[in-house]
This record gives structure tokens, C-alpha cells and sequence, in this order.
């Protein structure tokens, strides 16, 4: 049986009955299903998330909050990927096209059992996450891990404060399945290395880019061609931050090849965010 | 066929939407829609759904939303029939590749002979007629389905014969190729 719920409150209502589970996408769910036969009668109920509008809406300004975008829970990856930066671009490498016009970023940011390839994204973009449970709603900064949520809980939004960053994908054996990926956040100065479910900050890279984003604020064709304060070129502060990352890689056992496609492609795309 | 953008969910407003479980899904035949009973059980999906219902021109493989051999259209959007639940289907219309509007794709496959066992050919044959109604490139559609007999080069034959884009508009960049250099960023 599928419920459908026309807010947030009625849906966590809904989900404090007994034998009731959350669906979204449903996308890592049936394979989960399918995977571990559930006892038959185990879930009475389905509350189907995306029945909810406010779970469906996708915000670039909240009046009278903070700058940034909010995305609604149920926000399907394919909408997401839509967007410049970070958090797009991760959206857009997630499985494929028919998987992403129905997987939701919410349920991304908590498939604890699965590559989650949103939640180094999130986290380079200094993303916050609204849940809502029984006695209201509360924000939480998200981690390196997935979100992990108790019974009855359901993410409402995630909030991306500053979506400026980069997403490089190399290493593998083919091109479309690469091994490694990199990402980092301007605004947050964060970087992670990233390879299925595996996730690693890169700290010095993360500083590194920090820096750069506090000497050149935007993109600007002319700062680049002759800095107004003689200070460095924005592609020199890119290059540099090429450098750390293809150091920071290489002490994690990157191979060297591997680790300099990466920060060279990393640098390229700084220069233009 | 509409293929309007699944950015929002349709919603029915509150208190007045029946039981979903009350509406049966439609597959599109030959100038009409025959009903298929949604199942009991909250864990039913489409795929169990169509199949347990006769309608075995959608295959089961995979199960996990991999291979694309069950590859149907809802509304008009293309969906992986494995990773629907069949209670969130009902009311919708589903295309199959038997129905009538999966026949310029299915004729364009066996044109190319872009068909060995013949298992994914059916999933194939949606995701063409989905990227020949405006939804996608050649590359996006065929990324969703695996074939193990290789008729990959027959298939990308077929599309270019439906007049498919190779390549989507825009891209992410795909990385490094297996010599080492980067690939190509895809542009456009």
C-alpha cells in the first residue's frame, strides 16, 4: 500500500505508525528489497515522499535567509544535475539517465548501503540538511559519511550555501567508469578524493583552494589577464592548487600519472569557476 | 507521445486522490489501453506487475536498474520497470515495445540486425523510441542498456538511421581514456 501525504508533518505522522517505511525514488530501495527478501507483511505501508510539494521544490533564494540554494528532499538527481557547480556535476555522473529522472537527493545523501556519490558534493559545498521527526524540524551540518537517520526521521531540504566548485573523474580503465574521483568547494575551501564509497578530505587541497577563491572572488577574464593588484594570476593560484592536490594524492598512493591527470584537469577547471 | 519533464511529481491534493492500489496501470496496445492490476503488496514492482500480468515483452534481468532489458515508458518518461513500484504506476499509461509507437525503433534494429539472443532487445527498443521522441542523444539512451551478445554497434547504427543525435548537448567530462591522456570533453 502506498500513501500518499500532502505535507511534511502528515508524513512523519504517517511514519509513526507501526510497519511503515519511507519511499522516495525507490531506486536503491527495490534493489535493497530484491536483494535481502524481506519477510512478507514486514512493511504494511510505503509513505511516498514525493507526494509531498514541499519535498519537491527546488528554491535558488529562500527570502529573508541565508544566500543559496534549497533543495527540496525529493528532488530528482536529473533536476539537480541541471545545475552549474559541484553539486551538479556529481548529480549528472550518477548511474544512468533512466535512474536519474527518478533517484531523489535526499535519498541520495542517505543510501548508507550504496555509493551515496552526492555526499562528497554536499560536503564541498558546506551543505546543511533539515530533518523533520515527531517534535519538529532541527538542521545538521552533513559529513563525510551518509546521513544516518533514525526511524520516523525524513530529510526535508538541503541547503547548499555556495555551489561554486569543481568535479574531476579519472584514473579508471575505461573513460565512463573512472576510479577516482575529485572534488572541491570554493567557498567552503574543502576537497575530497572519492572512489565508489570511499571518501577522503583532502585538507591541504581544501586550503589551497580557499586561498585561491579569497584572491580571485569570481571569474573575471580581465583579472586574469593582468591582476590589478600584481598579485598572481588566476591561473597561477589554480596551477598551485593542481600542485598540492597532485602531492596530497600522491601520499595517498594515487599512482603519479593518474594523480597529475587529475590535479592538471582539477587547475583547468578552477580557472574557469 | 508527451514527454514532459518529471522535474515535479504530479500531486493530487489531499484527501480527495483514491487508494492508489484502486486504479489499475494502462499498457498502451494497438489503439486502446489494457488494464493490468496493480498486486497487493507493498514491494511490487511494475516490472512483477506487467510481467505476472502476460505482458512478457518486458524482460527481467538484472533486477537492479543495471541493464535496462526492462525498460518501459510511464507517461512518456523512461523509467526501468524494476525500479518502480507498481503502486505508484497505477493510473499511469506504460509503453512496452509492443506497443504501436515502439515500431519505427523496432524496425530500425532488425534493419541493422542489431539482434542475437534477443533478451535486451525489447528494453533497446523503448530507449530508442524514448530518444527518438525528443528525450535524449543515442549515447544517453544506449548507456542505459547492456547487451552481452555486442550488438552495441548495430544498436548506435539503428538510432543514427532514426536520426538520433550521437552525443548529448552538453556533457560532463568523462576523464582519462586507458592510455593515460584525458578524453575529449564533450561539448557539444
Amino acid at each position: 500500500m502506498l500513501i500518499r501525504v500532502p505535507d511534511v508533518e502528515s508524513a512523519v505522522a504517517a511514519l509513526a505508525e507501526p510497519r511503515t517505511q519511507a519511499v522516495a525514488g525507490a531506486t536503491a530501495l527495490l534493489v535493497d528489497v530484491h536483494r535481502a527478501a524481506p519477510a512478507p507483511g514486514a512493511t504494511r505501508a510505503l509513505v511516498d515522499l514525493t507526494s509531498v510539494p514541499e519535498l519537491c521544490v527546488l528554491d535558488e533564494a529562500v527570502p529573508g535567509e541565508a544566500p543559496g540554494v534549497r533543495f527540496g528532499a525529493a528532488v530528482t538527481l536529473a533536476r539537480a544535475a541541471r545545475r552549474p557547480g559541484v553539486v551538479g556535476a556529481a548529480a549528472a555522473g550518477v548511474a544512468t539517465l533512466a535512474v536519474r529522472h527518478q533517484a531523489t537527493i535526499g535519498g541520495n545523501a542517505c543510501a548508507a548501503a550504496w555509493p551515496a556519490d552526492l555526499v562528497a558534493a554536499l560536503w564541498c559545498a558546506g551543505a546543511t540538511v533539515e530533518v523533520a521527526d515527531p517534535h519538529g524540524r532541527r538542521h545538521l551540518e552533513l559529513g563525510l559519511a551518509p546521513l544516518s537517520l533514525a526511524p520516523g526521521e525524513i530529510v526535508v531540504a538541503l541547503r547548499v550555501p555556495d555551489e561554486r566548485g569543481t568535479h574531476v573523474a579519472g584514473g579508471g580503465v575505461t573513460p565512463t567508469r573512472p576510479a577516482l574521483r575529485v572534488l572541491t568547494g570554493l567557498a567552503a575551501g574543502r576537497a575530497v578524493a572519492t572512489a565508489g564509497a570511499w571518501r577522503h578530505p583532502l585538507p591541504s587541497t581544501g586550503a589551497a583552494v580557499a586561498a585561491h577563491a579569497a584572491l580571485h572572488p569570481a571569474a573575471d577574464e580581465d583579472e586574469a589577464a593582468a591582476p590589478a593588484d600584481g598579485g598572481t594570476t588566476r591561473a597561477a593560484s589554480a596551477a598551485f592548487v593542481g600542485a598540492v592536490l597532485a602531492a596530497e594524492l600522491g601520499a595517498l598512493g594515487v599512482p603519479a600519472p593518474v594523480a597529475a591527470d587529475l590535479a592538471r584537469r582539477t587547475a583547468l577547471a578552477l580557472e574557469d569557476v | 507521445m508527451t514527454l514532459a519533464s518529471n522535474a515535479t511529481h504530479p500531486v493530487a491534493p489531499a484527501g480527495t486522490a483514491p487508494p492508489a492500489t484502486s486504479r489499475a496501470i494502462r499498457v498502451l496496445a494497438d489503439g486502446r489501453a489494457e488494464p493490468v492490476p496493480v498486486p497487493a503488496g507493498a514491494w511490487v514492482t511494475l516490472l512483477d506487475a506487467l510481467r505476472a500480468a502476460g505482458r512478457t515483452e518486458v524482460k527481467e534481468a538484472c533486477h537492479e536498474g543495471r541493464c535496462g532489458a526492462c525498460a518501459v515508458l510511464v507517461d512518456g518518461e523512461l523509467r526501468l520497470s524494476c525500479l518502480v513500484l507498481a503502486a505508484r504506476a497505477a493510473g499511469a499509461a506504460v509503453t512496452t515495445a509492443a506497443s504501436p509507437e515502439c515500431g519505427r525503433a523496432a524496425e530500425a534494429i532488425a534493419a541493422c540486425g542489431a539482434v542475437q539472443c534477443g533478451y535486451c532487445t525489447p528494453g533497446v527498443v523503448v530507449c530508442l523510441t524514448w530518444a527518438e521522441a525528443g528525450g535524449a542523444s543515442a549515447e544517453e539512451a544506449l548507456a542505459a542498456t547492456i547487451c552481452r551478445c555486442g550488438c552495441h554497434p548495430g544498436f548506435r547504427q539503428a538510432a543514427t538511421a532514426l536520426g538520433l543525435p550521437a552525443a548529448p548537448a552538453t556533457g560532463a567530462d568523462l576523464g582519462t581514456g586507458p592510455d593515460g591522456r584525458a578524453v575529449e570533453t564533450r561539448r557539444g
